[in-house]
């Protein structure tokens, strides 16, 4: 895998670099006496890069591992194996004591407004916590700089003595922002910030995300499954599928040339408001549901589902690479990458039936 | 369900060792072996009957053999010891209180889910209205109410007074018919003792059943099935009881424990002699052996008893086995 | 012991605010907390205030035991051999002299009633607290630590829950007798405190662990560990306020359990010992008297007795109700 430092949009250079990052999770086991193991494949061979200055889009369906890919940037989960290199260290090797003050220039934004809030602490003491654990600033000094974030992301600094529940789902997450925000991060992870929020609220929270952005030059990793977003605010997107990243490309490039047959698809689900548009257009419906994590096929791992598929794709696992006639940041793991203009409804899998539409798994031991 | 079946049992196995080892701890353990005999052997023993005890509890021996050599006599013998006070051996003064600590405590516990989940069930269904309201005070009156204190009233009301009056339809305290030589009458002479027990537990259960089932008829399943039009009663019986069943297994369990103690005080109270009065007798007299006996036979119970209550919940519950 | 109580967290009613306008006052809005919530529900519970009313009225009846003794004269252990009893040497009934008549030793029962009820209250907050503390410390390092630290702690709290609690505060209490547990643990007040006390650490741990497992799956605390915070700080600033509420909840409801298993204890002549002045103590001692007629002797101190547990009972309902209006959440 190439280790690109080209410039993208917004493109400083590498902020943070995931090389061949692997998360398993260990099942407990499902026979009594066995000493087999089963993993829950999370994450697997990921590599990645985040530039400094840009917005970074993460797509996936429910499962597919694109929060625990979050999580294991910012060193919540310890990896499998693999390296994170943030601002040119490999924080994976770091101990607790050095990853410390690291934590001030990476932070995360979560996806529930309602459970990402300690609702036995007032709002003040929340937002004030990272001062508070680094021991930056106390008292009337911490007041301050908290009412001064809660001002910066539209909260009335006055509602500083209230508790969550006292504020509505956006002014909720505008509370995790600014608690994000504290010491200005280099990087901030947004797992999927708004899909818990009504549409109308989606716009300002994305609004003000963006503004922050350019006014405090912030760089995000934004996480969503919601297509249209995505491609609102992202520089360049990353789609994964099964704890692999399938695609990546500025976000431009993706939308008009989607290399992947999953990505494909996926786009071709999202709704267009011009009706005669929608009308036109063939969805590409997959067939069955997204396996099991713990049982991955072989090969590529889209390929039970995959209208395109054929033999090699089942015993040979695709690296990602440039194809057709792309520009280098431009990068799909397929052995047979869509063409512009092919229409992949169209086509069909020349695998055998019994590689086709693995059932989607149960849980434990089935 | 095998794999939790195993599991449980032998989760119940260990607790079972670590409490013979406590039980032997406390008695065995604190003071010095010489003591020990001594103690055992109860105020009046003699010199050879406190040797007797010392070699027949193995006590110049390491704690572990001497350990390993108690339970042995207990599981594999059935042999307790003797009871140097009543001279006879342990084994025969349990023997002859279970039947009707046994008695007392079958008959009370159905008689306290009858009633509670009765109870329970009125108030849930008939929210708000005076019986629910009245039900309610009631379970919070006898909740209250400690068993010893019931027991003695009902004497007092029951058998006392009536009795006084002319009115014998309560048994004096103390009477007992084996159920073999008359079961209208064991039951006769059971009924205060029964229902002692019963309306303090069940007040536990009035509770428990009522905010259970009041839960679960909040959930949508239950309107669900009301809007493809079953009729009430089902609804009531086949969905809500169902699951609401599972805290009242759960509560069940974990009261085994509480049963016995209210055996023990009712069994005293009516001067029954079953296990428990026999233990505070025998306590009163210092007659340790007797003592050690019926707390590990109770502990047996004990854990036995729960462990049946968990698996009666695993089988109410297929979400508990799916560990 | 039994113990049927359904945890609690606040429910706290979401009151929308409204965005900020321009020209808003100064200050600083005090936002209303789940306890000033709660607090303000209780108030409005008339029966938790009546039955809180009759608490504190037995406690300055604890309190004041002594002065009323040395108003009426009659001392909490002084036996009136000629006044205060028959001739036939059986107690007296109520009268002027002796408002709720005299015990089987000719002493003044009201005297001795007030005198129990500091044994009571005192036995019931100290078990209470024994139990309270000891459980949180052990359900929050079960729960907070998780690995070997609580499989030893929840095999503690199963062999805890499989002893038959009366039979072995019984069997103790026959050894502590011979010869005083640890050298000095005799058999009387410390035992019980201690006994009733320590069998409540498996109940109350056992919710404390729950109550931090599921704290720990949220959301804010995998945000304190993004922001930096120990596990110390997690534990003390993020998880502890939410436990708060279920403990006072279930503090308040193992109040009247403690004393009726203290009278319990002391009824079957395994508690405290005569002739400290006990309810249950004095209830047993009764027991075989009412036969013959002096019912009083059993009636009020079983009035005491059930009135206390009663009233705490009512209270507890309503502190839980009060922090938990919906009723939900079923430990």
């Amino acid at each position: 895998m190439a280790e690109t430092t080209s410039a993208g949009a917004g493109g400083g250079d590498v902020l943070l670099e995931l090389r061949n990052v692997v998360k398993h999770f260990p099942l407990k086991s499902a026979k009594l006496f066995s000493t087999e193991r089963e993993y829950v494949h999370a994450v697997e061979d990921v590599n990645l890069q985040v530039r400094r200055g840009e917005t970074l889009g993460l797509v996936g369906e429910t499962g597919c591992g694109k929060s625990t890919l979050a999580r294991c940037a910012a060193h919540l989960y310890p990896v499998t194996s693999g390296q994170v290199i943030f601002d040119g260290s490999d924080i994976t090797k770091f101990s607790t004591r050095r990853m410390r003050p690291l934590r001030r220039d990476i932070q995360i934004i979560f996806q529930d407004p309602y459970g990402s809030l300690n609702p036995r602490r007032r709002v003040g003491s929340i937002i004030g916590d990272p001062f508070a654990i680094h021991r930056i600033a106390s008292g009337e000094e911490r007041k301050r700089k908290v009412q001064h974030l809660m001002e910066l992301v539209g909260l009335n600094p006055e509602h500083y003595n209230r508790f969550p529940a006292e504020f509505s789902g956006g002014q909720r997450q505008r509370i995790g922002v600014a608690r994000a925000l504290a010491f200005t991060p280099k990087l901030i992870i947004c797992d999927e910030p708004v899909s818990a929020l009504d549409v109308s609220i989606q716009a300002q929270i994305l609004n003000l995300l963006s503004a922050l952005q350019s006014e405090l030059g912030l760089t995000y990793i934004f996480i969503a499954h919601d297509l249209s977003v995505v491609r609102h605010v992202s520089d360049r997107v990353a789609v994964m599928y099964l704890g692999k990243i399938v695609e990546q490309a500025p976000v431009d490039a993706m939308w008009a040339h989607p290399r992947h047959p999953y990505t494909d698809a996926l786009l071709s689900a999202v709704p267009l408001p011009d009706p005669e548009h929608a009308l036109q257009r063939e969805r590409i419906i997959l067939a069955g549901d997204v396996p099991s994590p713990i049982h991955v096929p072989s090969g590529c791992r889209f390929h039970p589902r995959c209208p395109k598929a054929r033999p090699t794709c089942v015993s040979t696992e695709p690296e990602l690479g440039v194809s057709m006639a792309d520009s280098a940041d431009h990068v799909v793991a397929c052995h047979f990458p869509v063409a512009d203009g092919e229409d992949i409804s169209q086509s069909t899998p020349q695998i055998a039936e019994e590689d086709r539409v693995v059932e989607s798994g149960l849980i434990a031991g089935s | 369900m095998a794999r939790f079946l195993i599991r449980r049992v032998s989760q119940g196995l260990f607790v079972l060792l670590l409490m013979t080892f406590t039980i032997y701890a406390i008695f065995f353990l604190g003071p010095g072996p010489q003591q020990v005999a001594r103690v055992l052997a109860g105020k009046e023993a003699t010199p050879a009957q406190i040797a007797a005890i010392a070699a027949h509890f193995e006590l110049n021996q390491p704690w572990y053999v001497a350990y390993g050599h108690f339970l042995a006599q207990i599981f594999f013998h059935g042999n307790f010891g003797y009871d140097y006070y009543n001279s006879v051996p342990v084994t025969t003064s349990i023997m002859q209180a279970l039947p009707i600590t046994l008695s007392l405590v079958i008959g009370a516990a159905i008689l306290w889910l009858a009633i509670g989940l009765f109870t329970g069930i009125v108030s849930a269904v008939k929210t708000r209205s005076f019986a629910d309201r009245a039900l309610t005070a009631q379970a919070l009156l006898f909740y209250s109410m400690p068993v010893f204190v019931l027991g003695l009233l009902f004497i007092w009301i029951g058998y006392s007074v009536l009795t006084t009056h002319g009115v014998a339809i309560f048994p004096a305290p103390g009477s007992w018919t084996p159920f073999t030589t008359n079961p209208l009458a064991w039951a006769h002479d059971l009924i205060l003792p029964w229902l002692t027990i019963a309306l303090v537990s069940a007040a536990t259960y009035t509770r428990l059943t009522r905010g259970a089932m009041l839960d679960v008829f909040g959930e949508d399943y239950i309107r669900t099935a009301r809007s493809k039009g079953m009729p009430e009663k089902r609804v009531i019986v086949v969905h809500n009881l169902r699951a609401s069943l599972t805290p009242v297994v759960t509560q069940f369990g974990l009261d085994v424990g509480v049963l016995l103690g209210g055996a023990i005080i009712t069994e005293t109270v009516f001067s029954l002699p079953g296990l428990g009065w026999t233990a505070i007798k025998a306590i009163q007299s210092q007659d340790l052996p007797l003592v050690m006996g019926i707390t590990i036979v109770a502990s047996v119970a004990v854990v036995i008893l729960n462990m049946a209550a968990d698996i009666m919940y695993a089988v109410l519950d297929p979400r508990v086995r799916i560990h | 012991m039994s113990f049927n109580i359904s945890g609690a967290t606040a429910q706290v009613e979401a009151v929308s605010v409204a965005e900020p306008s321009v020209g808003e006052q100064q200050k600083t809005i005090q936002g209303k907390s789940p306890w000033v919530l709660a607090s303000r529900r209780l108030r409005r519970d008339r029966a938790s205030m009546i039955s809180l009313g009759i608490i504190i009225f037995i406690v300055v009846c604890a309190i004041a035991a002594p002065v009323f003794a040395a108003i009426t004269g009659h001392g909490n252990m002084t036996q009136y051999n000629t006044i205060g009893r028959t001739p036939a040497g059986q107690p007296v009934g109520p009268s002027s002299t002796f408002w709720l008549g005299t015990d089987s030793q000719g002493r003044d029962l009201l005297v001795r009633i007030m005198y129990g009820a500091r044994v009571s209250l005192f036995v019931g907050v100290a078990a209470t607290a024994v139990t309270v503390i000891g459980g949180t410390i052990l359900g929050l390092a079960a729960g907070f630590f998780g690995g070997w630290i609580d499989s030893v702690i929840a095999r503690f709290f199963d062999w805890l829950l499989a002893i038959p609690f009366l039979l072995l505060a019984i069997a103790l209490f026959s050894v502590a007798v011979q010869s005083p547990i640890f050298g000095f643990i005799g058999p009387g007040l410390p035992i019980v405190i201690i006994v009733l006390g320590f069998f409540g650490w498996a109940s109350v741990g056992r919710i404390v662990r729950g109550q931090v497992l599921s704290i720990k799956e949220k959301e804010y605390i995998e945000a304190a560990r993004a922001l930096g915070a120990g596990p110390w700080r997690i534990m003390f600033i993020d998880v502890l306020p939410n436990l708060l509420a279920p403990l006072i909840v279930y503090t308040t409801l193992l109040i009247p359990l403690t004393i009726v298993g203290a009278a319990s204890l002391s009824f079957l002549g395994v508690g405290v010992q005569p002739p400290t002045a006990d309810w249950g103590q004095m209830i047993n001692d009764a027991s075989g008297m009412f036969l013959y007629g002096s019912w009083w002797y059993l009636l009020f101190p079983s009035l005491a007795l059930l009135i206390t547990t009663l009233v705490f009972n009512i209270f507890g309902d309503g502190v839980r109700d009060a922090f938990d209006p919906r009723g939900d959440l079923y430990v």
